[in-house]
């Protein structure tokens, strides 16, 4: 099957680009929250490593300053402690205490007791004792009245065991004085400070004075004054089973801390965070520590710190600001190029772009500018040329006419003439004409016929070739019969039988147009049958999507498949006018008249088989 | 009877038509617009009307040198008097512009002039019946 092809161009579709979603977040957002993120984390980084620096130089610079403190107070202490032994080794180094202590107590000696009574007097001291070599208590003098300040003497018997070992270290120093360990004593904390007494090269003795670790008021300013307000001195026993801050007992500090000097950072049973150093104090067995309020220390880097945070956010307040207002300045523009594109897009030739800078995005909205005008001269000189072009074509088209009209005229007129004298001819002439001048007479009556059926038939082809056919909806059915009564005649004298389904669905065409075609492919059928065929015709309508086909079905000759695409020619016949008339224009102006209606037609056929002739219509109502 | 038609053979078709039909009503010819108008006018040569009266009926040609037919027709249907003769335009152009300006110009009737002699025989024999025969004519303007 052959059908011929007819292109519907089909329109240019933008609408792909029509819709423009935005995805993500818009350039004027994007800017300023990169540059945000950007230098927060930079800002951040910053502040936190500058933070850092200064912490650690801060602790740094407290752990000097404590090693410096605890060092002065570690010193000044080991000589008063020096001092204080000497003084006392110096003063309990005479005979009388010796003997006495050698004695065992009976030698009696004021001047020993004096001695005993005096240094129990001072306000540091808590008790003053004798012992014996072996440690067996003799002596002790102890305050009575505050007072007053005087001290009693009185002998005792409780053994102080502890005091062993202080013994010991008295009878090996080369000073033979010795500092025991804190402890309590009568709800007091004292040192003892233990004086060996030789008669000789033998040990006699021991004297013990246990003085108060306990600092005068004096003093406790004078040492917050060094260490500051929110510092803490502490002193205690190596083992660290006594405390005692200088004025009352302290409980132990909340971590052990090796009294190396090294800073440790803790906190305190209070919860207050605290760095700390601790020193031994030399000759003693006991270890001074010094706490110092962590806040106090790191203060600077905490107020750099705030300093730095404060900045930052300043910084990075402005920064965003600027970089809204400037990422705003480049995207208002950009709006605005958008819309005047959309304007131009939407058919508006006079909408330009309304940016005046002199950047880059000026540039760009100038060459817009240019580029609209262009278009709009390009769109104007386009319309004119299409005017142009519409007038020559009607032009064309009536010019088309008149010369159709002409040939209707001044073509038929000789053909008149050679038809009717050829009548003439026969009718008044005939007596003298014989057989075969008679017969050429009626030939030449019947070439007439033809030209005339021939330029009928390329009139209308002309007709149909003209581009103005408005197609309206038109009934089918309806126009098929009128079709089909136009050749009633014909159908009548050939005994043919004319079938039409029904019902057909309406199509978009032009009335005359179809009815010619339709009349033209029946016409065709009730002609090219076999002799003595009875023509079978059938007609109907078969909906194939946005088209109808039309089908005329015959029983007559058919057409080769090598011919098919033939015979929708101009002048193109099969077979001889003495087989079949014709002019060889009917198919050709049923192909013309249908692709003028947007269609298409074709065959089925094969020699001898009868023919399908089909005719693609547009469906009404798509 | 007036016969306006520039075609020498058509013309002899005509007479002959008429001839043979029977028809003895004399035809006048005139071969042109001009022509036509004369006679109608009664201008010219065609002054005297008892040898050149007015015809009962005109048979129109559209194509015609000098002065078209539709232009001839329109020239007649102004003129009181000669526009009651009844005019049947026979030509050979069958375009519906023609038809439909002849007709609105007042023609009577737009015949199609026929290839066959056989045709133009029966169109020659109906015209005469119809109007020759069975049309009630006007009166038309002696002077």
């Amino acid at each position: 099957m052959v059908h011929t092809a007819h292109t519907v161009a089909a329109p240019a579709t933008a609408s792909g680009a029509e819709s423009f979603a935005r995805r993500g977040l818009a350039l004027r957002q994007k800017v300023p929250l990169f540059l945000f993120a950007g230098l927060f984390a930079v800002l951040a980084t910053w502040t936190w490593l500058a933070y850092r620096s200064v912490r650690d130089a801060s602790l740094a610079l407290a752990h000097e300053r404590m090693n410096a403190l605890v060092g002065e107070i570690v010193r000044s202490s080991a000589v008063s402690t020096r001092n204080r032994s000497n003084a006392l080794a110096r003063a309990f180094s005479v005979a009388p205490v010796a003997d006495l202590l050698a004695s065992g107590g009976r030698s009696a000696s004021d001047s020993a007791e004096n001695l005993l009574r005096r240094f129990a007097q001072s306000a540091a001291v808590l008790r003053t004792a004798y012992f014996a070599a072996d440690g067996t208590p003799l002596l002790a003098s102890q305050r009575t009245d505050s007072a007053t300040g005087t001290a009693e003497t009185r002998y005792f018997a409780e053994r102080h065991e502890e005091l062993s070992s202080v013994f010991r270290a008295a009878l090996a120093a080369p000073e033979r004085v010795a500092v025991g360990r804190m402890r309590v004593l009568d709800d007091q904390i004292v040192i003892p400070h233990v004086v060996a007494v030789f008669r000789g090269t033998a040990p006699a003795g021991f004297v013990v004075m246990w003085r108060r670790v306990a600092a005068n008021p004096q003093e406790l300013q004078q040492i917050s004054m060094l260490i500051g307000s929110g510092a803490h001195i502490f002193v205690g026993n190596d083992r660290s089973d006594l405390w005692s801050d200088f004025v009352r007992r302290r409980e132990a500090p909340a971590t052990d801390l090796p009294a190396t000097g090294e800073l440790r950072r803790y906190a305190r049973l209070d919860g207050t965070r605290v760095v700390a150093a601790a020193r031994p104090l030399d000759d003693t067995p006991m270890v001074i520590r010094l706490e110092l309020a962590e806040a106090d220390v790191l203060a600077p880097a905490s107020r750099s710190l705030r300093q730095s945070i404060a900045i930052g956010v300043v910084l990075l307040i402005v920064a965003t600001g600027v970089s809204w207002m400037l990422s705003r300045r480049i995207t208002s523009p950009l709006h605005e190029l958008s819309a005047a594109a959309r304007a131009l897009a939407g058919g508006d030739y006079g909408r330009t772009a309304n940016v005046s800078r002199g950047d880059e995005i000026g540039e760009v909205a100038a060459s817009f500018n240019l580029m609209v005008a262009r278009v709009a001269e390009a769109h104007v000189s386009l319309e004119g040329k299409v005017r142009d072009r519409t007038a020559q074509l009607e032009e064309r088209n009536q010019e088309l006419e008149a010369f159709a009209r002409s040939i209707s005229h001044d073509l038929r007129a000789p053909l008149r003439a050679m038809h009717g004298f050829s009548q003439a001819l026969i009718e008044d002439c005939g007596p003298q004409l014989d057989e075969t001048g008679r017969s050429y007479a009626t030939r030449i009556a019947g070439a007439a016929t033809r030209m005339d059926a021939m330029i009928r038939d390329l009139l209308e082809y002309s007709r149909v070739s003209r581009s103005d056919l408005p197609l309206t909806t038109l009934d089918t059915g309806a126009i098929v019969h009128a079709a089909v009564s136009q050749l009633e005649a014909d159908i009548h004298s050939r005994g043919a039988h004319v079938s039409v389904a029904q019902p057909m669905p309406s199509v978009v065409a032009h009335r005359p147009v179809l009815e010619q075609v339709i009349a033209n492919l029946v016409s065709n059928a009730l002609k090219f049958v076999a002799a003595g065929t009875r023509p079978e015709i059938t007609i109907r309508a078969e909906p194939m999507g946005r088209f109808v086909r039309l089908w005329v079905e015959d029983n007559g000759i058919g057409v080769a498949p090598a011919h098919q695409a033939r015979i929708f020619n101009v002048f193109e016949k099969l077979h001889t006018s003495s087989e079949y008339a014709g002019t060889g224009i009917g198919l050709a102006i049923v192909r013309k008249g249908v692709e003028r209606m947007g269609g298409e037609v074709g065959v089925e056929s094969g020699a001898g088989y009868g023919s399908r002739f089909w005719v693609n219509l547009q469906l009404a109502g798509v | 009877m007036l016969l306006v038609e520039d075609d020498e053979n058509d013309i002899l078709f005509v007479q002959r038509a008429f001839k043979q039909a029977g028809i003895l009503n004399p035809i006048v010819v005139a071969r042109d617009g001009d022509e036509a108008v004369a006679y109608l006018g009664g201008t010219g040569t065609f002054a005297d009307r008892e040898a050149h009266p007015l015809p009962v009926f005109a048979l129109l040609d559209l194509k015609l040198p000098r002065r078209t037919g539709l232009e001839v027709l329109q020239w007649v249907k102004e003129r009181s008097g000669v526009k009651r003769i009844p005019i049947v335009v026979l030509t050979s152009s069958k375009h519906d512009s023609d038809v439909n300006r002849a007709y609105e110009l007042g023609a009577n009737s737009y015949l199609v002039k026929p290839v066959s002699f056989q045709g133009l025989m029966d169109l020659v024999k109906t015209l005469q019946l119809y109007w020759l025969v069975l049309n009630e004519r006007p009166a038309l303007p002696q002077g």
